[in-house]
């Protein structure tokens, strides 16, 4: 049994690690969508966490722990420097300016070859990040996302997402809690920049694109932004997917979008959904719900 | 609890060209009820949103205890004191009735982040002791058994009872009501005039819009009457009811209302 497990873990590292990580910036969106931050920088901030952090351990020598905090704050300062302009902006226009910054960063990271390696990137990165360093990010970020919700920030933040006026008139400082959240998602996909780096041998300017934040959106996205595990079960489910759907290359492709689609159109709650349609007790207290509503119209 | 006086010295709002409200002034004394009142369009909620920080006045002064509210952002409107109620009603529908009425504490905790994520014993205590106060204001409008119903599922008068109650978990100086008794019957438009009456006699100063000219009658200290953006008469309600400018606003003189 023991050889089992120790053959399982050796066979499926890999795999293991790739859904932590992706858990990890699942949890980063998830901070930024739970105030309707719907953002496109994630390839930006873990691009300045993945540099610097590699800068940090490979030019300054530094171990690895002060690498990986060195780029978590360069990418949470400059989602303070982007969120003032940029958080005043709604919707639509918030994602473009978003994906802007990610554009930009992606764009000095392919120029600044002294720095990046330029388009041929960084090789040879030592081997820093292990399953547990993972792991206890994000028990970490799961810990904070579990305390807030359940205090008064946790319910200012709620009321922003549902209905802002409320929210100011009852004495939440939206912009605040917004550029707080922003900065917070910032930090962590820093973080998650810099495990990646040391995790992967190499980074180059194409690992951090467009690509790379849809996917982090698509995460908390497809698992439910409403329940606190969402984000792991979305972030696991579409990293295995690709892994599970391997027996065909070419369709592999069709079937994720064709899944994505079908979650979007028949859960729009996410994943997490699945069990409250699952969970008795839960459907005793919608029926109730819905008596009471019939009841209260008539 | 002294309740705050509110002034409102010649505010003016224009939307793209259109006046919305075009020169308002009046006070609305400390630990009083007054009646805002005149037809469809002519200002109230506009004046409610000015003094809240919702909208930008144009032009004058609002004065809250001798401090300017002008150009201050909602929040810190709220933080002075000032709680308010929506005309269309604005729940958060999918959490319960208790969640709703305690994001009205939102300014009465104290406890930093860092104590919140330590989960030091006093972010319990203070979560408690909102909580406690949030079920008794509950209790006081006669909703308290919903408490842990989905505001979403509540009547439509029950609603306006919730709504009252998260302004009054955040301790307010002003009140500000708009239009609380639409939609409702008249033995709840009766329980309405009676909490009222309680809140005012609790200390906080009322500014109650409402279009049913008998229930604000019976509450107002005082009561001023808008029409197009300016008043146009103010007293008592017996003047006010008895002004023909009154009577012509709502009535109409030859054509029909």
């Amino acid at each position: 049994m023991n050889a089992w497990i120790t053959q399982f873990f050796a066979s499926y590292s890999n795999i293991i690690d790739l859904c932590l990580l992706n858990s990890l910036i699942a949890y980063g969106l998830f901070l930024a969508l739970s105030a309707n931050m719907f953002s496109l920088a994630t390839g930006g901030f873990m691009a300045l966490g993945a540099y610097c952090s590699v800068y940090c351990t490979m030019v300054l020598g530094l171990s690895f722990a002060p690498a990986v905090f060195a780029g978590a704050l360069l990418a949470a300062l400059a989602a303070a420097a982007i969120g003032v302009p940029v958080l005043r902006l709604r919707g639509d226009y918030f994602m473009l300016a978003t994906f802007a910054f990610t554009e930009v960063t992606r764009v000095v990271a392919l120029n600044w070859e002294s720095v990046t390696g330029g388009a041929i990137g960084i090789f040879s990165i030592p081997r820093y990040t292990e399953t547990w360093h993972l792991v206890l990010a994000v028990a970490v970020v799961v810990y904070i996302a579990h305390t807030l919700r359940r205090s008064y920030f946790g319910r200012a933040i709620a009321a922003i997402k549902q209905d802002d006026v409320v929210a100011q008139s009852m004495g939440v400082n939206v912009f605040a809690h917004r550029l707080a959240l922003f900065i917070a998602s910032g930090f962590i996909c820093g973080a998650g920049g810099a495990l990646a780096a040391h995790l992967n041998y190499f980074i180059g300017p194409g690992d951090f694109g467009l690509a790379r934040s849809v996917d982090a959106l698509t995460y908390p996205i497809l698992g439910g932004v409403n329940a606190l595990a969402g984000p792991l079960v979305g972030a696991i489910f579409t990293t295995l997917l690709p892994e599970v759907l391997r027996f065909s290359n070419q369709l592999r492709e069709i079937l994720m979008g064709a899944l994505v689609v079908a979650i979007v159109l028949y859960l729009p709650g996410g994943a997490m959904s699945i069990l409250k349609l699952r969970w008795p007790g839960a459907t005793a207290r919608e029926t109730k719900l819905a008596a009471a509503t019939e009841q209260a119209q008539s | 609890m002294i309740g705050a006086k509110l002034e409102v010295w010649q505010i003016a709002k224009r939307f793209q060209g259109i006046v919305a409200v075009d020169s308002i002034s009046f006070v609305a004394g400390a630990g009083r009820v007054t009646g805002l009142i005149g037809p469809n369009g002519s200002g109230k909620t506009t004046t409610m949103n000015m003094i809240t920080g919702l909208y930008p006045a144009d032009a004058g002064r609002i004065v809250l205890d001798g401090v300017p509210l002008n150009g201050r952002p909602p929040h810190q409107v709220a933080a002075r004191g000032v709680a308010r109620t929506f005309q269309n009603i604005r729940l958060l529908a999918g959490q319960s009735v208790l969640a709703n009425v305690m994001l009205g504490t939102h300014l009465g905790h104290r406890q930093g982040i860092l104590a919140v994520l330590a989960r030091l014993p006093g972010v319990a205590r203070e979560e408690r002791e909102a909580e406690g106060r949030c079920l008794s204001l509950l209790d006081e409008v006669g909703i308290g058994h919903l408490a842990r119903v989905p505001a979403g599922a509540l009547s439509y008068g029950d609603r306006r009872r919730v709504e009252i109650s998260r302004a009054l978990a955040a301790r307010p100086r002003l009140l500000l009501l708009d239009e609380p008794a639409a939609g409702m019957n008249h033995s709840e438009k009766e329980q309405l005039g009676d909490l009222i009456l309680q809140i005012s006699a609790s200390g906080v100063t009322v500014l109650l819009i409402e279009h049913d000219i008998d229930l604000v009658s019976r509450v107002s200290d005082h009561i001023v009457c808008l029409n197009f953006g300016r008043e146009i008469a103010e007293g008592t309600p017996a003047e006010v009811r008895s002004s023909p400018a009154v009577i012509e606003a709502y009535l109409g003189r030859d054509e029909d209302a």
